[in-house]
Order: C-alpha cells, then structure tokens, then sequence
C-alpha cells in the first residue's frame, strides 16, 4: 500500500495504490489522520491505482471524511475501479462520501 | 464425465482448494497471493476473484481479530469449493465460540455524522454471499459463505 500527496490548485490530492486492507490500514490511518491535520482542508482521494478495499480501509477512508469535516473542510473520492466502486456503493459509502468519475471533476466541485 | 465419489470417501473433491495459516493479520498476505492463484485455476472472473478475494478478508480479520485471546498462535483452516453455480467457502478456527452473524445487520446512515465503522465488514460478507452459516462444531467454529462463481 502506498499513499502519496500532490497539490492541484488549492486541492490536495491524495493517490492510493495497492490493497487498503487489515494489513495496511495502520499505516493508511495514520496517513490520513496526518493529512486531515495538514493545512489544506479540501482533499481529493483518488483511488484509480487502489486493487482492494475491505471494511478496514472503509474505516479509513470515514475517519479522514469525518476529520476533515470537523476542521471545516472536505474529503471526496474520485476515480475507483469498478470493484472497488461496488464496494463504497454496497458500504453505502456513496451517499455519504461525495465520488466522482475523474479526478478533474472531484477538483473542480470544491471551487 | 467426471468420476463419482462416494460421500465417504477420503479423496478431496475435484478442485477443492485449501490452505492453512496462522492468526496474524501478516498472514492477510499469504491469503490474498492464495486466492490469486486459486483464482487462476479456477478460472474465475475478475469479479469473483475480487468478492472471494473480499469475504476471506473480512471473514479471516475477523476470526484473527476475534476470536483469540491467548495471544499464542493458532492455525486457521481454508477451503474453497467449487460447487457449479457456487464457490463454498470455508473458513475453520479453534478460537472461542464466535458467530459473526450475530452482529446486527448494519442500518445505513443518513449522514456521515451517523456513520458507525463497526459491522462493515459482515455487512459486505452478507451483501455479497449467496448464503452464510456458522455452526460451533467441538472445540471450532465453522463458518460457511456461498458465493456465486459466476457473473
């Protein structure tokens, strides 16, 4: 599992890669919970190169929406694969978490 | 046409898979690279592949995170079996009795305020099974989840 950061505009994207699992999900959480305290507040997750997600990175990923929340800012999702995308939807992940199609898309909803 | 098997007979059925790990979750691995491989000799969809990939996970983590308190190691026993339409998928553990499916079934939330983490995990076992059972036999728990093997 890698996690890495970039900035687009004043967005702060985040690229997942690999499998956000049980195995991994300590070290994305602590990622994440950095991320969530940095100084952007608008976060795009994009989870084109994500494999795999259980409910531990579910877990993951709703802890960073809700810190994010919490000091005025955002999370949204963009870009999963089609399995990858079954699972936030059978999560309901999808009507609580904002996922768009592109990352272009995720960037622009925040301006 | 394929050769018929008595019902106590010893021989393993044909393409019944199995493995055997230990209740750490650094084992996740050897249990992910295990069903790439069952996968490929099964023949199976991308889909299927990922939701066996999916429920072993979460069935797994669960008996690993659960069902121990020993803090020794213990073995965990696997087995997929195509049965055509299905995948049986099994999973055997000598931890203290733990039926997964006594955890409610989850409520979606209507907002991320109300969002819980917990039960996530058999939330997505039973949206994605066919069917679950749990069955304490002796000293085991034997949990069961049929999955569809095709699209």
């Amino acid at each position: 599992m890698q996690i890495s950061t970039r900035q687009s505009y004043d967005v702060l994207v985040v690229d997942m890669e690999g499998r956000l699992d049980s195995k991994s999900s300590g070290y994305s959480y602590d990622e994440m919970v950095a991320i969530a305290q940095g100084n952007t507040k608008q976060v795009v997750v994009n989870l084109a190169q994500l494999e795999f997600i259980t409910s531990a990175g579910l877990r993951v990923l709703l802890m960073a929406s809700k810190l994010l929340k919490s000091g005025g800012g955002d999370l949204k999702l963009c870009n999963p694969n089609p399995l990858v995308k079954d699972v936030l939807e059978t999560a309901g992940f999808d009507s609580l978490i904002h996922l768009y199609a592109t990352e272009a898309e995720a960037v622009k909803s925040f301006s | 046409m394929a050769p018929s098997r008595p019902d106590d007979s010893p021989a393993s059925p044909p393409g019944l898979e199995t493995l055997e790990i230990i209740n750490r979750l650094s084992q996740l691995e050897v249990l992910s690279d295990w069903v790439a491989d069952v996968a490929t000799r099964l023949g199976l969809s991308a889909r299927v592949s990922f939701r066996l990939d999916l429920v072993l996970a979460e069935a797994v983590t669960n008996v690993i995170e659960n069902a121990y308190t020993d803090g020794i190691d213990h073995k965990i026993f696997i087995q997929v079996e195509p049965i055509t339409p299905l995948l049986a998928v099994t999973i055997r553990d000598d931890g203290q009795p733990f039926n997964p499916l006594d955890h409610p079934e989850v409520v979606p939330p209507k907002s991320l305020a109300e969002a819980r983490a917990g039960g996530l995990g058999i939330h997505l076992i039973r949206s994605y099974a066919q069917e679950c059972r749990y069955e304490r036999q002796g000293q085991e728990n034997q949990f069961t989840i049929l999955l569809n093997s095709v699209d």
